[in-house]
């Protein structure tokens, strides 16, 4: 690990909104900042790496295992937060300003009260000051975009509300607005909202290795080049849905989620109510992404209508409403240089990134992560980070599959490319000499594993790379319309390992049968089926005795969120941790039924379990038990000595985050494509990803992952782009139609394949998939242009008018 | 939204209907537009008629070298059709183009000539083949209107409040024509394109190979490059007398990009669209010359 | 203004009294409780309110009920033969083709009518059936893996 000292820019949590407290746990930040301020170990020696997880072959762990609710979701019977109708229930519409900013001098709801059929609206006026949804207003008076909450309506069905918001008359004063980050964060630019004093959000995010100046004078080849990435919008197929019923003083709601404790948290302390009056349910959620993680207005508009009408009231999103009040992966401007050796070795790495954050978030967080990997993925000596957020009247900014690494890892992956021709060496060469596999240089703890070496390895000889590629030379060199090229990234991520703590339940019942209590979004993983086969395989349980709890704050523990592409690695290290204090108390009864049947002795550490059966190690000859009979032998072994108990075991778990390794997931991906050079059209006709996902759990449901992520990856590469007209503020691609995304026939043969770094901490070695399959994709697709057609992409989406404007250059 | 809804059945019963309720009323069959355009708030009428009862209006009709199609006939009969793929091939090739099967199965030709969008797929062809509408009204009786004269702009049509669209009428290919469509999208499946070309071309009998001999007549016609569909006449009459040499189609192609006369917009740059005529022209007319426009066409 | 509808669904009959602006999507779901079929984009874009009529598939958020009145309305309620599921179904929830699920139902029903008409199709007719459906989890690998499956049994 180099030596050298390092400066991050602490983190000052007072300061912090709560969705940037967020962003800083699942990005790592608050890892990094944790470790930072607890100081390096006074030992010169740097902690030993921790040691690998054994590569066990397991009974359940590993073998493909088709999702529990699998035909619950193919018969039509799997309810989403859209199936909930309610009696009596009110159905909202919003009214949204169609001004990027601007001040309402007045608004008159007079003539929609007086609708047959309207039972509830509120505007700003009817919102308390401190009831907000994150930082944005449930009902803005100030809207600071395109699409901001300005009057709901509750009535009867959405035809009537939608007709009551057209007899809504609002008077707006226009202000000034900014669409663009780098001209946003100028001093003099139109302020984003009136109360701030410059729309650059907070302190920079800063790392300082070593002496960049002195790497970048010592370096024999240097490049550079400014990376432009798009705002993107998740379209998750199920659209944001709140259904609020109060109780009395109780508030339920239901709702799309990939959270639910933390919803009912931050619901209940935004209307000054115990948390525990607050239930939040969420059986299925309709694909998440990232932008089903946080509260938003609409949550607090069903609460508060629900309230105004003493009525249920349903709020489901339009796919417009969707697009404007929905979060975005954002747009980021990244200036990166990288300084190397003859021999390819890395010394200086320069970098700066500035993020949109939309109007309501806040903070360097966001450009913070889209500067991770570079930091963390090669060996440099020196380096330079900056990260900035600029707000701006667009859409929020906020966690979307990966965060900001997708678009750092664009910058940083597409230079590694022209450095590798500059060099004239092999990029997968090129890779392989600098991989960090130690650990994270500034707070200096070793990774908990890191097999990024034989992703690059393992997937050159799979995709045959060395006769695919053929050298610096062989740059656009196919002849007609069609020109075909194959290109390479590697990846780090500080997704899929992180786990702040979280607690998980694992019952055995007197039949014998056992269930997994937990809170976890039920959302493609699939989660449920994953912590089934994690507690039958801690239990030695067969996978048909498990069912697994669906979300509902009443009833389950908070499991975390799932997000980060951290449910299996964190919310399974909780229901293992759970399924073996469960273990432990089976074994109790079970030694007390064998000691009592056999009237001897038989200690819990003699038993085994197996396909649900326990057996005494010792003595073959003994029959095995079930766990019914253990259970229902009434009697558990407390320190040696037989005591009465309670039939059903409760194993519980509360898992601590893990403070003395740093974690990281590593991927490498290969990808060939067509460029149509007369239209400019680009094709991925090929694609594979190697993943260190540590342990493979269920690999039916993992190549799922990479596939989808895959296409998602293609999508931010080639076509997906939210684009606002800089003119009028208004965004043009707020629909399927324009909003594009890949559908069947656009889909080539994907290859997943996987290492097994038997990470050191994960539940039976694993760690996460989810964000690092899509951000796989769009450096070694733009490698790809470049190798097919010679042209360096470094504005996203790498779209017809853009390859062919390239072309012309 | 509308509070009346009337099941018409028969077309002298929707024409009776037109004349009384005028602009309040919208003629419905499968409702897709309609529906859609009430999502965008393009219109928003008061009374809707229904006449998907109507007997006859989903029939194909073949008299005399004229197709006429009934106001609602689908994508998908096009398609299935095969006098009209023979005969037809460029309607049938945007028609089977039409990605999602949800759309094509319940998407009627006349729909898309009412909404009017340059960027309809159907349009393009249909001009370039010599299409006119029948319109019918109670009050006026008949009127057939040339597709130059129906589409007057971006969601407008020459289709008069009392006004039924209930026939489009083409002539079939003859023996020594041929012609094909071609369109550029961001996705491989989707109803709107960038840019689409039709082309439609006849040869001078010749006892050699077909498609070598002079060009006679010469129809190209562009969607999604400027308000309406556009003929590209300087390229259509440059390749009068021309036989397809390379250079020949280079050329036309170049004149075809004249004509076009695109906007930026979310789906391409003017300048983007109008090298996209040269591209998707040069295309399609190879396409004819070697035989090869019917290849991927499902058979 | 109301009025009484007569539908066919799934082979049973109902009568319903319901807005006439009402889509066959919000018929479905409100009004006859077949909440199975799901709302995504309300522009035809996404595919995933397909239902079937008469045996093609519809994006139910763009049809009238009040026209589709003695037309034979499939939903995926309607696939399965009484408790066995129908090959697709089960091809589907074996393969974890479906994942999330909410885009599913769609897919199931144009696989339906793609499998009645060509009982072995190939990708390419795959690709071609489903043209229209909008899925944001699978990458639609296991879709295809799925369709042929059910296509072998």
């Amino acid at each position: 690990m180099p030596a050298a000292k390092s400066y991050v820019t602490p983190l000052d949590y007072e300061k912090m909104t709560p969705e940037e407290r967020e962003w800083a746990v699942l990005t790592g930040r608050a890892d990094l900042d944790r470790a930072m301020k607890e100081g390096t170990p006074r030992s010169t020696t740097p902690p030993a790496s921790p040691p690998a997880q054994p590569s066990a072959d397991y009974a359940v762990v590993g073998k493909p295992q088709k999702d529990l609710e699998g035909y619950r979701i193919v018969t039509g019977k799997s309810t989403f937060t859209v199936d909930v109708y309610l009696p009596d229930m009110l159905y909202v519409r919003v009214l949204r300003s169609p001004l990027p900013h601007a001040k309402i001098t007045s608004i008159d709801t007079s003539k929609a009260a007086a609708l047959p059929g309207v039972y509830g609206i509120i505007t700003y006026k009817d919102i308390p000051a401190q009831v907000l949804a994150g930082l944005k207003p449930v009902m803005a008076s100030e809207p600071a975009l395109v699409g901001d909450p300005i009057a709901a309506v509750a009535a009867v069905d959405e035809t009537v509300a939608e007709d009551a918001l057209n007899l809504i008359n609002v008077q707006y004063q226009q202000l000034p607005f900014i669409v663009d980050p780098i001209a946003g964060a100028k001093s003099g630019a139109p302020l984003a909202l009136s109360n701030l004093q410059s729309n650059v959000s907070g302190p920079d995010f800063k790392v300082v290795r070593g002496d960049v100046n002195q790497g970048f004078a010592s370096a024999d080849v240097t490049v550079e080049h400014t990376v432009n990435t798009q705002d993107q919008q998740h379209v998750a197929l199920e659209p944001h849905i709140a259904v609020a019923r109060w109780d009395n003083d109780v508030l339920t709601m239901w709702t799309s989620s990939q959270y639910t404790h933390a919803i009912a948290r931050i619901v209940a302390a935004t209307l000054g109510m115990p948390y525990s009056k607050v239930r939040v349910i969420s059986a299925f959620t309709g694909g998440g992404f990232g932008d089903k993680t946080a509260v938003y207005p609409y949550h607090l508009v069903a609460a508060l209508l629900a309230k105004k009408t003493m009525r249920p009231v349903r709020y489901e999103l339009t796919r417009l409403d969707v697009f404007y009040e929905g979060s975005h992966h954002f747009q980021v401007v990244q200036d990166i240089k990288l300084g190397f050796k003859k021999d390819g070795t890395l010394v200086a790495l320069q970098a700066d990134s500035t993020a949109r954050l939309g109007a309501y978030s806040r903070g360097s967080g966001l450009a913070g992560d889209t500067l991770s990997g570079a930091r963390l993925e090669y060996n440099i000596p020196n380096i330079l980070l900056n990260g900035r957020g600029v707000i701006t009247n667009t859409s929020s900014a906020g966690a979307r599959r990966s965060v900001g690494e997708a678009s750092g890892m664009f910058a940083l992956e597409t230079l590694m490319d022209v450095a590798a021709e500059k060099l004239g060496m092999d990029p997968v060469d090129l890779r392989l000499k600098n991989i960090n596999e130690t650990g994270d240089p500034e707070s200096k703890l070793p990774w908990t594993s890191n097999g990024l070496r034989d992703c690059i390895t393992n997937g050159a000889s799979a995709f045959n790379w060395k006769s695919r590629w053929q050298g610096w030379a062989n740059v656009n060199k196919g002849a007609g319309p069609l020109k075909t090229g194959v290109g390479f990234m590697a990846l780090a991520s500080n997704k899929g390992s992180k786990s702040p703590p979280m607690t998980a339940v694992v019952e055995i019942n007197v039949d014998g049968s056992v269930r997994v209590v937990q809170g976890a979004a039920h959302i493609g993983g699939p989660q449920r089926t994953t912590f089934a086969i994690i507690a039958a395989e801690t239990l030695g349980a067969n996978l048909d005795q498990l069912s697994v709890s669906e979300p509902d704050t009443a009833f389950t523990t908070d499991t975390g969120i799932v997000a980060g592409s951290r449910a299996t690695k964190s919310v399974g290290s909780a229901v293992k941790a759970a399924a073996e204090d469960a273990r432990a108390q089976l074994l109790g009864y079970a030694a007390a039924k064998f000691s009592k049947d056999l009237s001897r002795t038989v200690n819990p550490q003699d038993l085994a379990v197996t396909n649900g059966q326990i057996s005494l190690q010792t003595d073959s000859s003994v029959k095995p038990i079930t766990f019914a009979d253990a259970v229902n032998s009434g009697f558990i072994i407390v320190d040696g000595q037989q005591v009465p108990a309670a039939a059903t075991i409760i194993g519980r778990a509360v898992v601590p985050p893990v403070t003395q390794y740093a974690q990281q997931t590593y991927a490498a991906a290969f990808y060939e494509v067509q460029v149509n050079v007369q239209t400019g059209v680009v094709r991925v006709t090929d694609a594979m990803q190697i993943h260190d996902v540590g342990k493979v759990i269920n690999p039916l449901q993992l190549t799922n992952q990479v596939h989808g992520g895959s296409v998602q990856g293609t999508g931010f590469a080639l076509t997906e782009d939210y684009i606002y007209d800089t003119a009028t503020g208004i965004p043009v691609s707020s629909n399927l139609d324009d909003y594009k995304m890949l559908m069947i026939n656009d889909v080539p043969k994907i290859t997943a394949l996987f290492v097994e770094s038997n990470d050191a901490v994960g539940p039976f070695g694993a760690k996460g998939i989810g964000e690092p399959a899509f951000m796989a994709a769009a450096a070694a697709i733009s490698n790809a242009i470049y190798y097919a057609a010679g042209i360096r992409l470094t504005s996203l989406p790498m779209n017809p008018k853009r390859v062919l404007e390239a072309l012309k250059a | 939204m509308w509070d009346t809804f009337i099941t018409a059945t028969s077309i002298d019963e929707a024409l009776g209907l037109l004349a009384q309720y005028r602009r309040d009323a919208r003629i419905v069959n499968g409702g897709t537009d309609l529906l859609i355009e009430i999502e965008r708030k393009v219109r928003s009428p008061k009374v809707v008629i229904d006449v998907s009862r109507v007997p006859g209006l989903d029939e194909i009709r073949f008299e005399d070298g004229t197709f006429h199609l009934g106001a609602g006939v689908t994508h998908n009969q096009v398609v299935g059709n095969k006098l009209l793929v023979d005969h037809a091939y460029p309607l049938a090739r945007a028609c089977w183009e039409v990605g999602a099967p949800q759309i094509r199965n319940r998407g009627t030709i006349a729909g898309n000539l009412i909404t009017a969008s340059p960027a309809n797929d159907t349009i393009t062809p249909l001009w370039a083949m010599g299409a006119w509408v029948t319109l019918q009204s109670k009050a006026r009786g008949k009127r057939d209107v040339s597709l130059e004269e129906f589409m007057l702009g971006v969601r407008h049509t020459a289709l008069e409040p009392d006004e039924m669209l209930t026939e489009i009428s083409f002539p079939a290919l003859k023996e020594n024509e041929c012609g094909t469509f071609i369109k550029l999208g961001l996705r491989r499946a989707q109803a709107i394109s960038v840019v689409n070309a039709a082309v439609v071309l006849g040869f001078r009998p010749s006892p050699l190979a077909p498609r070598v001999s002079e060009i006679e007549s010469a129809w190209i016609t562009l969607g999604s490059v400027a308000p309406t569909i556009v003929a590209a006449e300087e390229a259509q009459r440059f390749l009068i007398g021309e036989t397809l040499e390379d250079h020949t189609i280079d050329d036309a192609a170049r004149f075809a990009m004249n004509a076009a006369r695109p906007i930026d917009d979310i789906r391409g740059t003017a300048a983007y669209r109008r090298e996209m005529v040269r591209v998707l022209v040069s295309r399609a007319l190879r396409q004819l010359r070697d035989e090869t426009e019917r290849a991927d066409f499902p058979a | 203004m109301k009025t009484i509808l007569h539908l066919r669904v799934n082979g049973q009959d109902h009568e319903v009294y319901v807005a006439v602006h009402k889509t066959l999507l919000e018929v479905l779901r409100e009004d006859l409780n077949l909440t199975g079929t799901k709302h995504g984009c309300e522009l035809g874009e996404c595919g995933t309110c397909t239902v079937l009529v008469d045996g093609e598939p519809v994006l139910s958020c763009l049809a009238l009920p009040i026209e589709l009145q003695g037309r034979e309305i499939t939903t995926v309620e309607g696939l399965a033969d009484g408790a066995t599921p129908h090959p697709l179904q089960t091809a589907f929830a074996e393969l974890g083709a479906a994942q999330c699920g909410y885009c599913t139902p769609g897919v199931l029903m144009a696989s339906k009518t793609l499998l009645d008409h060509n009982p072995h199709p190939s990708r390419d007719e795959i690709k071609h059936a489903l043209a229209g459906n909008l899925c944001r989890c699978t990458g639609y690998a296991k879709i295809y893996e799925a369709v042929e499956l059910a296509s072998k049994t």
